[in-house]
């Protein structure tokens, strides 16, 4: 008896200690895919390795990065596409932290904990930064990262919030679109879906889009949420919806791109990407750029969706969104390799691995 | 080869979101009822292997008698040996097979449970790929919580040999089970614990004999180890 009494001691110091151990250790850097945002001459990305860099974007040499190279601190990785407003460059971590980095030097603004991991790019609105982070968004002044106030969706947040005319939209995985007071974080009204929100919802003209897990896209009225439209497909839609002129473009998991008129709801097209869309697409001077899962850039024609290139195969999935500046069209490819590819043939100008830059 | 193995597992979690679905969206519900199919279809292969781990420990004694015996004479030991296992019927190896054919479908049940509740977005995308379109619209979100090992070794010679790894396995696998998600810390404890029904139905108590005597329970001695520890044969 005296030998069972100290076993289960044992069993509870055993377990004293691995709670303890568990606490200081906290948990494991998740996998993330690293985006890119171009602003001028410059090129901002994120990384796996949780480190920020400013690359000259016409060659791809490394200007700065943060942290330097000689620091050992991490942000762990860097899912979304920093965001630069005004010189200032805005990113979330799985760290947990929101930070604001000088644009031009690579140096610390300001750091904001957020407690919970950032998947999402922030929006930034007339001086405010709205961040999703855990099962949170949080509104902060965006020149000192002082906390406005703060919402619970009690799901994951994983798209990025869109802010228009005084109102926050912001998806969850707990199916729901909840629309928020820009100034105070109250909430205006939901809405159910019939699956998990894990891409950001767009505002235009009046309508808020959004994909969900159903396999559907909703329009929904951004004042009474009252339902537009439904759009279909035949799997998930990550990827936020993009509204061009009168045209919706909706990527979906199902390796297609769609194409439906915003006011009548009919279909104006599909393009086969042969391979499963979370990015969402980008639209510059009439051609669409589609990333694919399997590693495939298209550039199609936004009116017909015909291939105007031969797509650009970068060999490992692009998960992040391209961007088109410059006359040129950059991507990351998983594994942070950044392409800049010309903007209207494909043809590739340079690469770089962000891990051997030096 | 990956794309056999990609289609097995994905018939798996397919399978598993398919009782997702059919238990009211339950996944701690549909993970149990999912482990323990899978351990009924494996049955057979598990009684095998039961049965032959117990027909090596009886003969456990009789070995260790033979390598006094023969102690300087290695080459006669092993002839000894092999003539032993050949008049008790017993294939040395007799446990290996049925645990080589069971394998990949536990790495399988495991992997499944693991993709179909992902924690990060590119977890998602990995069941994305692998799930049923019928299905798409079952997506369990993870959860975490402590889970303890219930595990133990058969026999009392093994729990001797074993004691400090019955220490650490524990500690270990809750540590393993807290960055993971909530659904393998069921799975866990489900396989555990229909591993040990069947194990009680082969082998009878073993080791935990002795443990259960000690907090009150009515068990026979230890010496009647070749009784079965209580089972009735």
């Amino acid at each position: 008896m005296n030998a069972f009494k100290a076993r289960i001691g044992l069993a509870l110091v055993a377990l004293v200690l691995l709670v303890a151990l568990s606490g200081c250790m906290g948990t494991p850097a998740a996998p993330v895919w690293s985006s890119v945002d171009v602003v001028g001459s410059k090129l901002f990305t994120g990384s796996q390795t949780g480190r920020v860099y400013a690359l000259d974007a016409a060659t791809g040499s490394k200007t700065w990065q943060y942290p330097a190279a000689e620091e050992k601190k991490s942000l762990v990785g860097t899912s979304p596409a920093p965001v630069i407003v005004n010189d200032v460059l805005y990113i979330g971590a799985l760290d947990s932290y929101v930070y604001a980095l000088d644009a031009n030097t690579g140096l610390q603004r300001w750091a904001f904990a957020a407690g919970g991991r950032i998947y999402a790019e922030a929006t930034v609105v007339d001086g405010k930064l709205y961040a999703a982070a855990g099962d949170k968004v949080f509104a902060l002044d965006a020149s000192n990262g002082a906390q406005q106030w703060e919402f619970v969706a009690n799901q994951p947040i994983w798209g990025r919030p869109a802010v228009s005319q005084g109102k926050v939209y912001v998806g969850s995985l707990n199916h729901k679109l909840y629309c928020l007071d820009a100034a105070t974080g109250q909430t205006q009204w939901e809405h159910e879906t019939g699956g998990a929100i894990a891409g950001g919802p767009v505002v235009a003209g009046g309508v808020v889009y959004v994909g969900s897990f159903d396999n559907k896209v909703y329009a929904l009225d951004a004042n009474d949420k009252s339902v537009r439209r439904e759009f279909t497909t035949g799997h998930w839609v990550w990827a936020s919806p993009l509204v061009v002129s009168d045209t919706l473009y909706v990527a979906s998991l199902d390796k297609k791109l769609y194409a439906f008129d915003v006011t009548s709801g009919a279909p104006r097209g599909t393009f086969d990407a042969k391979g499963m869309i979370r990015a969402t697409p980008t639209y510059a001077d009439g051609l669409l750029y589609v990333a694919t899962e399997s590693g495939t850039l298209w550039v199609l024609d936004a009116a017909t969706l015909q291939a105007k290139a031969p797509p650009f195969e970068a060999g490992k999935p692009i998960l992040g969104s391209a961007v088109v500046a410059n006359g040129l069209v950059y991507v990351s490819a998983y594994g942070d390799t950044v392409y800049a590819l010309d903007a209207q043939t494909g043809a590739q100008r340079w690469n770089v691995a962000l891990a051997k830059l030096k | 080869m990956s794309q056999i193995w990609n289609g097995f597992l994905g018939l798996m979690l397919n399978s598993l979101m398919f009782l997702y679905g059919l238990l009211g969206r339950n996944f701690a519900l549909s993970i149990v009822v999912f482990t323990v199919l899978v351990r009924v279809v494996t049955l057979p292969f598990t009684i095998q292997q039961l049965r032959s781990t117990k027909a090596s420990q009886d003969m456990q004694p009789k070995l260790a008698e033979l390598q006094k015996k023969y102690k300087g004479d290695k080459e006669k030991l092993a002839e000894e040996q092999m003539k032993l296992y050949k008049e008790a019927g017993v294939n040395p190896l007799g446990c290996l097979v049925p645990t080589l054919i069971q394998f990949p479908i536990w790495i399988g049940l495991y992997q499944s449970i693991m993709n179909a509740a992902p924690d990060n977005p590119l977890q998602l995308l990995n069941l994305a790929r692998h799930i049923y379109p019928q299905f798409t619209h079952l997506v369990p979100l993870n959860v975490r919580f402590l889970w303890l090992n219930l595990g133990r070794a058969a026999t009392p010679e093994q729990a001797a040999q074993n004691q400090s790894m019955e220490l650490m396995m524990p500690m270990m696998f809750g540590f393993i089970t807290l960055q993971l998600a909530s659904g393998l810390g069921l799975y866990f404890v489900t396989t555990n614990i229909v591993g040990m029904v069947q194990q009680y139905f082969v082998s009878g108590l073993g080791g935990l004999a002795p443990l259960l005597r000690g907090i009150g329970g009515k068990v026979p001695a230890a010496g009647s180890k070749d009784k079965g520890y209580g089972r009735k044969k």
